[in-house]
Parts: structure tokens; C-alpha cells; sequence
């Protein structure tokens, strides 16, 4: 079955010059498929008997709604202060990243790769699981158009127009392909050109689209906002509906998830590109490109896009597979979009099994880096001279076990999450039934994603 | 008010392409960080008993193997016997990088790798990938 599927996906690609020396190494055991998939049937029938009324239908104020924090500690959390002390934080770090990226140079050596490719792209994912938030919280961006409209004499929150709510996600749905294509198919992506460029072009949409819909473009629109957002979800931390800073826990939280439009297609995107870069450094993969010669990066455009489109299809059509009520419940167009929150919990398994030890082992050596932008061999934040500790990959079995219970967890959070939603939205006939296609797609992403955890 | 907005919106974003566009790719050569090898002229000395050895061979547009896995012990003295038309350089992408010299002809290094992982080892002028080293 695995890899069945897989064989479907394979698109080739070129050695990438990509960051940071050795990969881990594969994960040698057919145990885990049999493991994990089995792992997930059986979580699937013991909340199919055990869990049979919706939970978490009305999270945001039901008796699900959570805890309201310490008044004192809400307080300060929900002060100007706090928000601007956050944002200058942001600010400072974005200027130090820009001088690296503008004045710095093109030595692989410069900060600018691990802060854009480590600590941004793969540490927004626990600190967004930790804090909630927090990149809006930080946007320079965001701060920035904050400052536009003070010193025009606006309000940030309103632009020239409405955002059309039909847009829904998917600007920041382009928005991350754009991130993954440039780090995963283009052969320059550890080069600073082509970084600048990018990273110009994000700023210059950002400003002007939230200069002409107020900053719900960036909410909608701002892909590392957008992300994170979504990821903080999964966080304790959350609003009733009345505004009040509460924790609560964290899948009823992840229940409050808004079904704009393209959720879909961004979960789909957030899954599909791991998958790709889990199996693009595969030997396989890399002789098939070799073998099959043409344009490189078109190839690798190609199968990025086409690993995204088969997890969204694939995604729909198994939540479409069910019987509807449309007197009382949604129509069956709308189910994809209402069951997506279930795939955050799997894109954050997979985004731990791919990416802890890169994570741990990279973001230590940017912070090192960071202390010397001009690559000069300064010290200017007294991080030169830490050393980096390679504990996890000198442990490749504690590596391991972690990857395959990350995906594992991920998948099972992710069908309680569907279930959950299904008995909400499911006639009661077909509420076991209805579940069945997207348990089926459910085992087939376990099976195929520890597949090329192995190493393909 | 919002059309000022927007004014100085675009022209900051204007300015910021305009500046990453000119400081652009000039695609200097990017010096990366690693430790420098150099492949000597095959001499008579034959490898240590427990070493991996791999020919490697290198045409003008084509490398062999092409994308081999090969399991080595850390540690493990790692023989590459090269046959080469032309100079050039190996990338050996473990942590930190090795960067080997070879000239034309036939050559031989000798390296060893500590950390375990995948590790590619590719010819930087073809960017091919010769052998994925798994070390363990």
C-alpha cells in the first residue's frame, strides 16, 4: 500500500547543495508501518465505541470554553505594554536579519540561512505550540503597517477595501508554496540572491496588501502568520468567545479552527511539501532524475505541486465519502473544509520527525552564527564561542523512536479530531460509515509518511 | 489617509526589490565552511585492512557510481580511488563538510567520518551524487 502510493508520487529530483552536512539516518524496521497503522485502527475503534457524543462542537464557549487565567497575568498579557514590547523584539531581530541579509555575505556561513530556513521555518512550529501566536505577535510587518497608518493617520485594521472573505486562505496558501518551492526545489536556495529577492518580494506584497485591506491581509495572507495561527491551535492558550484569555485543551482548541476557504489546500501544502522533502534525497529518487534528464527545477516544480495536489485530493475525496443530511447538516461540498483541522496535529508529527534533529543541531549553529552577521569572526552577542551538541544524532535509536511516535501521536490526535467532528456534522446513520474513508487515508498517509521516513 | 498608506506602502516595497534585485545574485563564489582535502597521485601504499573502498570514476559529464548507498562503521577509514579526466572537487556533505581536491588521472584520499547520518557525496563541477554514505 505504502508503497504503492509512493510509487504514484515518484518525481525526480537533483543532489540539492542544501544546508547543513549529514541527514539522519533511515529508520530501519518494517515494525513501525505494521505499528502505526495498527496503532491507529485501534484508536479509531475505541472512540467509535467509547467516544460517541461530539465533545467540543461549541469550544469556543461551552463548557469546553477553559480556564480563565489569573487576573493579574491577563492583564498584563492583554497590555499595550506587553504587545509592544513584543513587537519591538521583533523589530530588533528583524533589523539585525536584515543587515546580515543586505550587508552580509554570500558565505553559507552568513546567519541569514538558519534563521530563515531553521529557527523561522521549523521554530515557528514549537514556539507557536508553546506560546499560540506568536509570529503575529512579533511580525515586523504587522508592526510595521502599525506604524504606517499612525504616521498617515489611519487605522491599521482598514485599508482601502474590504477583504473579500471568498479569498479566505489560500493568498497564504501561495504564499508557503512559494516558501517550500524556494526550499526545496531551487537549486539556489543556499545562496543569498536569491534569498534577498524572495524575501523583497514577501515584504513589498505584505505592506501593500495591507495597506489596501488593513492587516486582515496578513492574517489571510502572510504565510508564516497564517501557519502559525494554525499551529497555535493546537496550543493551551486561546479567547472565549467573550474575549477572555483562557487555556483550554489543546483539541478543543484545535476544534475552533475557522473553515475558511483553502484550508484545505494549505494543510495540503503544509503535508504535501514534507512528503516531498522526505523522499527527494532518497538515492531512488535522485537516479531517476539523473536518468530521466531534462529541466531539473521544472521536474522538481512539478512533483512539489504534485505530492500537495494528491494530499489534497486524496483528502477531499475521503471526507466527501459519506452520507449527508443536508436538512440539518452541511452539504457535503463543505465537509473538507470542516474536517482540515484534523491534518494540523499530522503535519506537526511529521514536521518533528523531519526536522528535530536539523532543529536542534541547525538552530544551535545559527545561534552561534547570529553572533557574527558580517562573517568577520566578531562576537557581538557572546554566542561565538558555543559549541554545538550533536547528542541527538550520536543517539540515532532515541532519533528514531521519536520520529516514529511523532508521526503516530500526530495521526491518532488528528482522528480524534475528525471523529469528534464527524458525530457533530455526521446524520447518526452514517456517523461510523461516513468516518471509514477518511480512516482509509488516514492509515494510507501513516503508511507512506514512515515509509519514507525509512529512507525510501 | 489610506491612500497615503498605500503610497508609502509601495514605495518601500519598490525600494526593497529594487535593493535586493541590484545586490542581487551576482553569484560570487560561495566559500563554504569545511575541512580541505586533497587527493594524492596513487601511490603503491595499500588501504588499511578494515577500510571501505570505493573507485570512483569521473568523465567529463558522468560519474560511477551514480547514486550507490554505502554502509560504513564511524570512524572507518573510507578509501576513494579516483579516476578522473579532469581536476576537480568532491563534496563530502557530513557535518562539517569535506571538500576533496583530486587531479586528473588516478588519486586516492583517505577520510574518516565520527557523526553518525546520511551522508552525499557528490562531484561539485556535475553535481551529481556518486555514493550516499550511511554511517552508523
Amino acid at each position: 500500500m505504502a508503497a504503492g502510493l509512493v510509487g504514484l508520487l515518484v518525481g525526480p529530483v537533483a543532489p540539492l547543495h542544501g544546508l547543513g552536512g549529514a541527514k539522519d539516518l533511515p529508520i530501519p524496521a518494517a515494525l513501525a508501518i505494521t505499528g502505526g497503522t495498527a496503532a491507529l485502527i485501534v484508536s479509531f475503534c475505541v472512540l467509535v465505541l467509547a467516544w460517541r457524543r461530539p465533545r467540543y462542537a461549541d469550544a469556543a464557549a461551552g463548557p469546553h470554553a477553559g480556564h480563565p487565567l489569573p487576573r493579574h497575568l491577563a492583564d498584563l498579557l492583554d497590555s499595550a505594554g506587553w504587545a509592544w514590547g513584543l513587537r519591538i523584539l521583533g523589530l530588533l531581530f528583524a533589523g539585525w536579519f536584515t543587515w546580515a541579509l543586505v550587508a552580509g555575505p554570500d558565505r553559507v556561513t552568513n546567519p541569514v540561512f538558519g534563521v530563515f530556513y531553521v529557527l523561522l521555518w521549523v521554530g515557528i512550529v514549537p514556539a507557536s505550540l508553546l506560546f499560540g501566536r506568536i509570529f503575529r505577535a512579533l511580525s515586523p510587518l504587522r508592526t510595521i503597517n502599525l506604524l504606517f497608518a499612525r504616521a498617515t493617520g489611519g487605522d491599521p485594521a482598514r485599508g482601502l477595501a474590504a477583504y473579500p472573505e471568498w479569498l479566505g486562505l489560500w493568498p497564504a496558501t501561495i504564499g508557503l508554496f512559494a516558501f517550500v518551492w524556494q526550499e526545496l526545489v531551487n537549486p539556489e536556495q543556499a545562496y543569498i540572491g536569491p534569498m534577498r529577492i524572495w524575501l523583497a518580494g514577501y515584504a513589498a506584497v505584505m505592506l501593500i496588501g495591507s495597506a489596501v485591506f488593513g492587516d486582515t491581509w496578513l492574517s489571510r495572507a502572510d504565510p508564516f502568520e497564517a501557519y502559525s495561527d494554525l499551529l497555535a491551535k493546537l496550543s493551551p492558550w486561546a479567547r472565549r468567545a467573550d474575549g477572555a484569555l483562557v487555556w483550554r485543551s489543546p483539541l478543543a482548541n484545535l476544534a475552533t479552527t475557522k473553515p475558511r476557504p483553502g484550508l484545505v489546500a494549505m494543510v495540503a501544502v503544509l503535508f504535501g511539501s514534507t512528503a516531498f522533502d522526505s523522499y527527494k534525497d532518497s538515492v531512488r529518487w535522485v537516479r531517476f532524475v539523473d536518468d530521466l534528464g531534462g529541466n531539473v527545477e521544472l521536474i522538481n516544480t512539478l512533483a512539489l505541486l504534485g505530492f500537495c495536489a494528491v494530499i489534497g485530493f486524496s483528502f477531499t475525496l475521503a471526507t466527501m465519502t459519506t452520507g449527508v443530511d443536508p436538512a440539518r447538516g452541511p452539504r457535503r461540498a463543505a465537509l473538507p473544509n470542516l474536517l482540515a483541522h484534523s491534518v494540523v496535529p499530522i503535519i506537526v508529527g511529521y514536521m518533528t520527525a523531519h526536522y528535530l534533529s536539523y532543529f536542534v543541531e541547525y538552530g544551535q549553529t545559527t545561534l552561534v552564527q547570529l553572533s557574527d552577521p558580517m562573517v568577520t569572526g566578531q562576537n557581538l552577542l557572546g554566542t561565538a564561542n558555543w559549541t554545538v551538541d550533536y547528542w541527538l544524532s550520536y543517539h540515532p535509536g532515541f532519533l528514531a523512536d521519536v520520529k516514529v511516535i511523532a508521526v503516530v501521536v500526530g495521526h491518532i490526535v488528528g482522528v480524534v479530531a475528525a471523529h469528534d467532528r464527524a458525530l457533530e456534522l455526521l446524520p447518526k446513520r452514517h456517523q461510523v460509515v461516513g468516518q471509514l474513508g477518511l480512516l482509509v487515508i488516514m492509515v494510507a498517509y501513516t503508511a507512506s509518511g514512515l515509509y519514507l521516513l525509512f529512507g525510501a | 489617509m489610506e491612500t497615503r498608506r498605500l503610497f508609502v506602502a509601495a514605495l518601500v516595497g519598490a525600494v526593497a526589490i529594487a535593493v535586493a534585485g541590484c545586490g542581487g545574485s551576482g553569484g560570487a563564489a560561495k566559500a563554504e565552511a569545511g575541512d580541505e582535502l586533497t587527493a594524492t597521485p596513487s601511490a603503491t601504499a595499500s588501504p588499511a585492512a578494515d577500510a571501505k573502498v570505493i573507485a570512483v570514476t569521473i568523465t567529463a559529464d558522468s560519474v560511477a557510481p551514480s547514486g550507490a548507498k554505502v554502509e560504513v562503521k564511524r570512524n572507518q577509514p573510507i578509501v576513494l580511488e579516483i579516476n578522473a579526466v579532469a581536476a576537480g572537487e568532491i563534496h563530502v556533505h557530513s557535518t562539517p563538510e569535506k571538500h576533496i581536491e583530486f587531479p586528473a588521472g588516478q588519486s586516492t584520499v583517505t577520510l574518516k567520518i565520527d557523526q553518525p547520518g546520511v551522508v552525499d557525496v557528490e562531484d561539485h563541477l556535475l553535481d551529481k551524487l556518486i555514493v550516499q554514505l550511511e554511517v552508523t
